[in-house]
């Protein structure tokens, strides 16, 4: 028995020593440094350094598709933004930027777009891109992206000469050159002959303009891509995914690791420069030395109705909702610290330059619920049982988010259930309206109103002829005074009709070596074209 | 004998068929749409339904099945429009990590279980059974995914002797094989020996109280002669029962380490497909995890008979 007693303890004593070990933390405690731009720190002179010529870059989700057109999330953007390019491509402040495009003429009536081409610029497989390439390529963007679908309608581009593309609009759509620079369905420009021998699933030819060329894609593995010899770097400075890109790097691997502590060891270890991280990893990075925490923007949270369910068809009901939700809580519930998210009443982002608005932001955040039971009543609820459609994919957020706003409208007197899906499933379910009341989501990069999801027929279902006209009306304005007040007037009635409830916005922390220098991110997506790797 | 495997080889045939059935049912009654995966949040209704026409998703539920069963037959799985690539292509390109894993796993827990669940039978209650004792109920509680999350912590974050994950194939060499398999195929291994080592020990213990035994000690053989050449050939069928059986589970695939590890494997392949609704992939792997159980199952059984000649094989 004795001999039982001591072998127990040997084997406790070593794990005990094992685990210890394993959770010590031998860090410091600094507050991590605040990134406005969530541009990576500028090179500090590390001119005379020699540059490694391998960058491994680690991704969380599986790449779905590489066709730019049919993209609309995940870690697609990643890859598909360093390999094509659009005619225009977004600052920092959501603006289109010339890339592909030496400029544009707008007619005065806002319905005639004359792209000129920049001369020069090769294709991947040295091809030189022409107007038939462009016009092929954005014709099928405008047939495959739903967001653009909707916008244009008939209009087709056609070529004009060797260098010259025209869209002809039936309306003015001030937004144009916007949507060619959106990253989600992203206008890229490729060989005609791509364009032309796609199958309905995708392209199969991965060929772009971009500073890095397609080399290998092992499914659910790596995307290895090399630097492009012949890229025409355009010449205004790198801001957001426009401007210069001189990538110092040979080869660039995309590697999926979707698990997030194996993602993060690997960081730890030196296999990966760069990595998103969770808050509970964040005390074993913070601090150390060589390595920098930046806080980048991630996505809006929004809480959609279903307008077509029995009770929230009824604006009444909306209104109770909104009046009852503090948003403050339900963003420490999602993201489980203040530092990680930012209130805004705007269905955009702050940094958005032309469409941020704060118009109706005396709705947003009213935490009244006194109030909100007072509208239950008048509305004459019924007690029905209301059905929140959630997932726990994703990191879970979503998830925890319902469970927040859940609590709060139990507390004005709500009968609720929450259903849980995985997100496949969950895809399905919300396609169907007669299976679900609310849905609490996160929203990856709003650009113009024309692209917000929810605002459309198909997504929760809004129909409102004056939330229509009102959308068709901010992007048809012309002139930039005229844009504000369409934007002001759509905001300000949006917030009325409430086809969702805007919560806030949320940030990512991501971990940077000294080492990886001229990373840019925006919402998640890297622009890599500049990056460059000194020898540790 | 080659008429007891055609035999063994025929009864595949209904369990397969039946399996094929239920999976296809099960599959197609949950929920989620693979063309709604694919093209993402917000993809517009016609396009989904292009998609699904193209996927064949629209045709009857019966039609389907005969379609893929029909295929199957000749050798044809499918294929997967998000690997785009033939099922059978993609399941032999995952099957050499998890095979690797597997046999590595294996040997590492073999290596374990055999000289302590036979140290431990022979000295019963001496310092090897007691270590035993602790050991597999360590083994047991501890989960194979909390081991290996520690093992990478020591192993690979601190100390930096191995990688955190990865998988190099055994042709770019034995050196960088080993370096990537050996953290999670001791997380394996740990598991499976711990009780390995007690079916070893309870099964040597029955062995050990036989005539024969005596016998042999009575001739004045050496222990150890007695030990590895008779007692544990004679106690070996049940041991080769269990190693079997958890051999066939690793090669259908350890999903959690393989994802801990980032080893491209069949386990991590099968949740991908789950995931988004890879039906083709899922079926393929389903059919694929039948046939390993019962080839594992009769190269078992084909092996008693080796083990103990007195076994007839009809």
């Amino acid at each position: 028995m004795n001999k039982l007693r001591q072998s127990t303890a040997i084997i406790l004593l070593l794990s005990a020593l094992i685990f210890v070990y394993g959770c010590s933390n031998n860090t410091g405690s600094n507050t991590p440094a605040q990134s406005p731009g969530n541009e990576a720190p500028a090179a500090t002179d590390t001119t005379d350094k020699p540059g490694a010529t391998e960058l491994k870059y680690a991704l969380g989700q599986a790449v779905s598709t590489l066709d730019p057109h049919l993209s609309v999330g995940g870690s697609n953007g990643a890859v598909i933004l360093n390999i094509f390019e659009g005619l225009y491509a977004f600052n920092s402040k959501l603006e289109p930027v010339p890339m592909l495009a030496e400029s544009t003429d707008v007619s005065e009536d806002g319905k005639t777009y004359t792209f000129h081409l920049r001369q020069g610029i090769k294709f991947h497989n040295g091809k030189e891109m022409k107007a038939e390439d462009v016009a092929a390529s954005l014709n099928r963007w405008k047939d495959k992206a739903p967001r653009a679908k909707n916008s244009f309608g008939d209009s087709t581009f056609e070529i004009v000469n060797d260098y010259t593309v025209a869209l002809k609009l039936t309306a003015p759509q001030n937004d144009t050159l916007a949507q060619l620079s959106h990253v989600l369905n992203f206008a890229a420009i490729m060989p005609k002959e791509v364009v032309d021998s796609a199958a309905p699933e995708g392209i199969t030819e991965y060929i772009g303009t971009g500073p890095y060329k397609f080399v290998e894609w092992k499914k659910d593995q790596y995307i290895d891509v090399e630097k492009f010899a012949d890229y025409q770097s355009q010449g205004s400075e790198p801001d957001g995914f426009s401007g210069k890109k001189i990538p110092q790097i040979e080869k660039l691997r995309f590697s999926l690791v979707t698990d997030t502590s194996t993602r993060f060891n690997s960081f730890l270890t030196g296999e990966y420069n760069f990595v998103d991280i969770d808050l509970d990893n964040l005390p074993q990075v913070e601090g150390q030395p060589g390595i920098e925490i930046i806080k980048s923007i991630s996505s809006d949270y929004n809480l959609v109705y279903n307008k077509k369910s029995p009770v929230f068809s009824n604006l009444t009901n909306r209104q109770a909702v909104n009046t009852a939700l503090k948003v403050d809580d339900i963003l420490l519930g999602t993201v489980s610290t203040p530092e990680l998210f930012e209130l805004n009443s705007s269905y955009m982002f702050k940094d958005n330059a032309t469409w941020y608005s704060e118009a109706g932001s005396d709705q947003y955040n009213l935490n009244d619920p006194e109030k909100a039971k007072e509208l239950l009543k008048q509305s004459g609820y019924d007690g029905r049982e209301i059905v929140f459609l959630t997932t726990k994919d994703l990191g879970g957020k979503f998830y925890n988010a319902t469970l927040v706003v859940q609590a709060q409208l139990e507390n004005i007197g709500f009968k609720t259930r929450v259903d849980t899906y995985d997100y496949a499933t969950m895809l399905t379910k919300r396609a169907d309206a007669g299976v679900w009341d609310i849905y609490v989501g996160g929203f990856t990069v709003p650009t113009t109103p024309s692209q917000l999801l929810y605002f459309n027929p198909t997504y929760g279902f809004a129909d409102d002829a004056k939330l229509a006209e009102l959308l068709r009306a901010s992007t048809s304005a012309i002139t930039p005074e005229a844009v504000k007040a369409a934007n002001d007037a759509l905001q300000q009635y949006a917030w009325e009709y409430l086809a969702v409830s805007k919560i806030g916005d949320t940030f990512t922390y991501y971990a940077i070596r000294d080492e990886l220098q001229g990373l840019i991110l925006y919402a998640g997506y890297p622009n890599l074209g500049n990056v460059k790797v000194l020898k540790s | 004998m080659v008429i007891y495997i055609l035999r063994r080889l025929l009864a595949l045939v209904p369990v397969v068929l039946i399996m094929s059935i239920v999976v296809f049912l099960i599959i197609y009654l949950i929920p989620g749409d693979p063309a709604r995966v694919m093209l993402g949040d917000g993809a517009d209704e016609s396009t989904i339904q292009e998609l699904r026409q193209q996927m064949g998703l629209n045709y009857p539920l019966l039609e389907q099945y005969g379609r893929w069963i029909g295929n199957a037959v000749q050798g044809d799985l499918g294929r997967s429009f998000f690997l785009q690539q033939p099922v059978s292509t993609a399941i032999r390109e995952h099957l050499a990590p998890t095979l690797s894993l597997a046999l590595f796993a294996q040997f590492i827990a073999v290596l374990i279980a055999i000289p302590l669940g036979v140290r431990a039978a022979v000295n019963r209650g001496g310092l090897a059974d007691k270590t035993l004792n602790a050991y597999s109920l360590l083994g047991i509680s501890v989960p194979g995914f909390l081991l290996s999350l520690f093992f990478v912590l020591v192993f690979a974050v601190r100390l930096k002797w191995f990688p955190v994950s990865g998988f190099a194939p055994l042709h770019e060499g034995i050196g960088s094989f080993l370096k990537f398999m050996f953290l999670p195929a001791l997380s394996i291994g740990i598991v499976m020996s711990s009780l390995t080592a007690r079916i070893v020990k309870a099964s040597m213990l029955e062995v050990l109280h036989e005539g024969f035994v005596k016998t042999a000690l009575s001739k004045g053989l050496r222990q150890n002669t007695i030990i590895y050449k008779h007692v544990l050939r004679n106690a070996l069928i049940p041991i080769l029962t269990v190693v079997g059986g958890s051999f066939g589970t690793l090669v259908a695939g350890a999903a959690v380490i393989e994802t801990i590890f980032n080893i491209p494997g069949l386990g991590q392949m099968l949740v991908h497909a789950v995931e988004r609704r890879d039906y083709a992939v899922i079926q393929g792997m389903v059919l694929f995890i039948a046939i390993v159980y019962v080839a594992v199952n009769l190269a078992v059984d084909l092996l008693y008979a080796v083990v103990d000649p007195r076994i007839r094989l009809q």
